[in-house]
């Protein structure tokens, strides 16, 4: 039952997938989504991960920002400026923030690279800049240009989902993916924050966010909730809204929304329902922590209370989005796979964990 | 590839004290063009450059694009001028010619609305103003990445890895419409069509892939494509502030001034700033509002710049060149030479290669006699891209220096222009027509290009177009008719004065036709040397 809740969790989010008329190449994780995101390709965050560091001591978060940074049209490959990189961790369970860790960037030095300062709560903890590991305050961050780790067959996706184009979803393409990955080749903008467990505790919800001027640009905890759920029938109108609640809120804010999309899968007498909105709500990676890492993507073996426990960076959540969106809890899904089951290229196993640029 | 430039062969050709600025890098676009046996002018081109005995191939023009109100095609040279009897000793068409020809886009507002940025992403968004509307870069984006031939590499790889992923398919479409912009280059925009294409074969009803269709019709002047495009992507997609921006555009381009006010300010809370403003800054210019104009081209330039609101500036020079270059181009049609000299030369600064700032700068000196320098700015604008606005303008500045050699071999690669290719014909079909009216080739078949150029087209110009050429064939009745038309859609623009005061005279009414000479000859730098000296003469001054 703990593989199939697990499933489900990270598999409402599939329902994006199917559902939403989100925002095309994000499909699945975030890549692009609510207006101020698009908008602001250096604050747009594709995906976040959590997973245990080369010293099983430390964990690992991520931020990453900026799809196709450098090769897609009108996208750079330096941070904002103006703008914060926030990893937001709950302690307590209660959903809000107990410790910030931010990172901002200074502009471009002489040598191309930009100045950067890790601040916990405020409190700088390490400067450096990018391209390079800093280290200080029992904290290691890196910043810059990496291969994108997000691996899916988008193409197919769209073209089995709206073979059109016209953004009302069929599901009429064909099934049998290409099993080519679009993300291959693909770089992103990279925040890696290495920490001690110990500034965690033993069990903690991580979620990342993206701020300009104050106002919050982006947010994302489990993979593709936003494409998947808000707006799923078209359009943008709440994307932002969405981002810019408080995971605290999240439940009473869009609690209702979910399920509805969920019943469109399931009917709505059917219990699934509901227990996956419970499970995606809030908005956040919960992390058991002793156990993180051990999620591979082919077993469920997440940890307390069933539910996704972080994410490496090589674990499959299409295919268990797939799985369960097109109706792998009640039976067989149309689609299992999409036939993509590994990055493009080899994680190096060390920090910053994420390959080089292409 | 390394073909020898074209400012040099031109050189050779032309003039042996000196040197064009030597041309960029050999064009490199990542291998052959996706699709590129569709491409007609491409094989076009090549074989032009083949018959001159000149390597093939094109070279990457440091280019540039056209400042707004840079529509009016400047050949325009006043009086029935003889053509010039002294041939150049030339033994096959200029090689300039021989790449790819350049393409003086559109003139009006040839920023191509970057769909593109969300092209690939999705179509349901309606970004705040900061670059929605935005150019893109140059050859790098200011903030890092790879400059456009790269990108374009990387995704031509992508489309041959998966010639079903109509995103990347989109994306090259972006990147060469990028690039035909910057670069003033046709067969980038041949290429964009061509990726367009085949995006829309794949998801025909793609919100942003219809959208850079659309814009890529803008550029390359089917305006009514233009307009069909836009309204098929705003069909699924009602929100996004570039594709209605297209469709403003070239309901402006079509005479529509009022419908296209609307679209403008339908996206004026979501997409306002510099590249909204700079739109509006044409709308009233061809309504005849150029002090609004000129307003709008400054604020557009004070929020590119940052003294407005950091969100709308930018750090891009390419960017930051445009918004002085069009100041100074509605400086220069208002009549404020002082205002466009310094414009002109702060865009030069920003970006050496404009073009759209060498021709305007070569046109405020001669305006104020000084044809040896607007010489010199037009060869070097001639060796960036020959277009025909100034190979006309240099062979007019050479003929007032009774220089009949220099000006038939400039007046010879106009003729050109309309022989390389359906597209550059089309696209510069205004231009040609006015050279052939002011070159002593006017005849009924030009009055049919003209009218062909106006259905396509039909706005202000358009009409003054087909009224000249009526005047040139003696049908002054129906040119005056013509040129009422024209001057009813409220423009004041130093050309239509000029013309109508020409053939105002010719019919007789020397009282109007003086008082038009002389509105269109207080608006100095707008009006070019040779409509001047002709004006002049019809007031019995010359």
């Amino acid at each position: 039952m703990r593989t199939r809740t697990k499933v489900a969790a990270v598999g409402a989010a599939i329902a994006v997938l199917t559902v939403g008329v989100a925002p095309l190449i994000s499909g699945a994780a975030d890549h692009l989504e609510a207006p101020l995101a698009k908008a602001h390709h250096d604050l747009d965050i594709t995906d976040i991960y959590a997973f245990d560091g080369a010293n099983s001591k430390n964990t690992v978060l991520v931020i990453d920002v900026n799809p196709f940074a450098g090769t897609a049209t009108n996208t750079g490959t330096k941070f904002s400026t103006d703008g914060e990189y926030r990893f937001n961790v709950d302690t307590d369970g209660d959903y809000a923030a107990d410790d910030i860790y931010t990172v901002t960037f200074g502009s471009n030095a002489p040598d191309g690279k930009q100045s950067l300062t890790l601040w916990k709560n405020g409190s700088a903890v390490v400067s450096g800049k990018t391209g390079n590991a800093s280290i200080g305050g029992g904290a290691k961050v890196y910043a810059g240009l990496r291969d994108d780790p997000f691996f899916f067959d988008l193409v197919s996706f769209r073209a089995w989902r709206d073979p059109d184009g016209d953004g009302a979803f069929t599901y009429t393409g064909s099934t049998t993916f290409a099993g080519i990955d679009t993300f291959r080749g693909a770089n992103v903008s990279a925040i890696v924050l290495e920490i001690p467990d110990s500034w965690l505790g033993s069990s903690a919800n991580f979620w990342g966010s993206t701020l300009l001027g104050g106002n919050v640009i982006d947010r994302m905890g489990k993979p593709a909730l936003a494409t998947v759920f808000v707006n799923p029938f078209g359009g943008d109108s709440d994307k932002d809204a969405y981002n810019q609640t408080a995971p605290e809120d999240d439940v009473t804010a869009w609690g209702g929304l979910f399920t509805a999309v969920e019943n469109v899968f399931y009917g709505a007498g059917s219990p699934y329902p509901a227990a996956i909105t419970g499970l995606l709500l809030p908005d956040v990676l919960h992390l058991d922590v002793a156990n993180l890492g051990k999620s591979t993507g082919t077993g469920f073996t997440g940890g307390a209370g069933g539910i996704l426990n972080g994410r490496t960076l090589a674990e499959d959540v299409i295919d268990l989005e797939l799985i369960v969106v097109t109706g792998g809890l009640a039976g067989t899904p149309v689609v299992a796979t999409d036939g993509v089951g590994a990055n493009d290229v080899a994680f190096p196993g060390s920090f910053p964990y994420l390959a080089p640029a292409h | 590839m390394t073909s020898p430039s074209p400012a040099r062969s031109r050189t050779s050709l032309r003039r042996t004290e000196s040197e064009g600025p030597r041309l960029g890098s050999v064009r490199s676009l990542g291998g052959d063009p996706p699709g590129s046996a569709d491409n007609h002018m491409m094989g076009r081109t090549h074989h032009l450059a083949d018959a001159t005995g000149q390597p093939a191939g094109g070279v990457a023009v440091p280019g540039a694009y056209i400042a707004p109100g840079a529509y009016i095609a400047p050949g325009a040279l006043a009086s029935q001028r003889p053509e010039p009897q002294v041939r150049a000793t030339r033994v096959g068409p200029p090689r300039v010619i021989a790449f790819l020809v350049v393409a003086m886009l559109l003139a009006a507002g040839s920023y191509i609305a970057p769909v593109i940025r969300d092209a690939v992403f999705g179509p349901s968004v309606a970004p705040p103003s900061k670059s929605v509307l935005a150019l893109p870069g140059e050859a790098t984006s200011p903030d890092g990445g790879l400059p456009t031939a790269e990108r374009i590499a990387f995704w031509t790889k992508r489309v041959s890895e998966q010639p079903a992923d109509d995103l990347s398919w989109l994306q090259l479409a972006a990147l060469y419409s990028q690039q035909g912009r910057l670069h003033v280059d046709l067969d980038a925009y041949a290429r964009a069509l061509d990726a367009a294409n085949h995006a829309l074969a794949i998801a025909p009803k793609y919100p942003p892939s219809l959208a850079v269709r659309a814009s890529i019709l803008f550029a390359t002047h089917d305006f009514a494509g233009a307009e069909a495009g836009a309204r098929a992507a705003l069909v699924n997609n009602p929100r996004d502030p570039s594709a209605r921006a297209i469709l403003g555009d070239a309901l402006l381009e079509l005479g529509r001034a009022a419908d296209a006010a609307a679209e403008y300010d339908a996206i004026a809370d979501v997409a306002g700033g510099p590249s909204l403003d700079i739109r509006r800054a044409r709308l009233a210019y061809v309504t005849g509002h150029a002090d609004d104009a000129l307003a709008l081209a400054r604020k557009a330039l004070e929020g590119a710049s940052g003294g407005l609101d950091t969100a709308s500036a930018t750090s891009d020079p390419v960017e930051l060149a445009f918004y002085q270059a069009a100041l100074g181009e509605y400086a220069r049609l208002s009549g404020d030479a002082a205002t466009a000299d310094v414009a002109f030369r702060a865009a030069l600064v920003l970006r050496p290669d404009d073009l759209a700032s060498r021709i305007g700068l070569a046109r405020v000196s001669a305006a104020a006699g000084d044809l040896g320098s607007a010489i010199r700015l037009l060869d070097e604008a001639a060796a960036i891209a020959p277009l025909p606005e100034i190979e006309a303008l240099l062979g007019d500045l050479h003929t007032l220096r009774s220089e009949g050699a220099a000006a038939d071999a400039a007046y010879g690669t106009v003729r050109l222009t309309a022989q390389l290719s359906e597209l550059a014909g089309t696209v510069f079909d205004r231009q040609l027509v006015l050279f052939d009216l002011d070159h002593g080739s006017a005849s009924a078949a030009v009055l049919t290009r003209a009218r062909a150029a106006f259905a396509t087209r039909p706005d202000a110009v358009g009409r003054d177009v087909v009224g000249w050429a009526l005047h040139r064939l003696g049908r002054e009745d129906e040119a005056w008719a013509a040129s009422e038309a024209a001057r009813a859609t409220g423009i004041v623009d130093a050309r239509i004065l000029f013309h109508a005061g020409a053939i105002a005279v010719a019919r007789g009414d020397a009282a109007t036709g003086a008082a038009l000479l002389e509105q269109a000859l207080e608006l100095g730098p707008a009006l070019d040397p040779l409509d001047r000296a002709e004006a002049e003469a019809l007031l019995g001054r010359r």
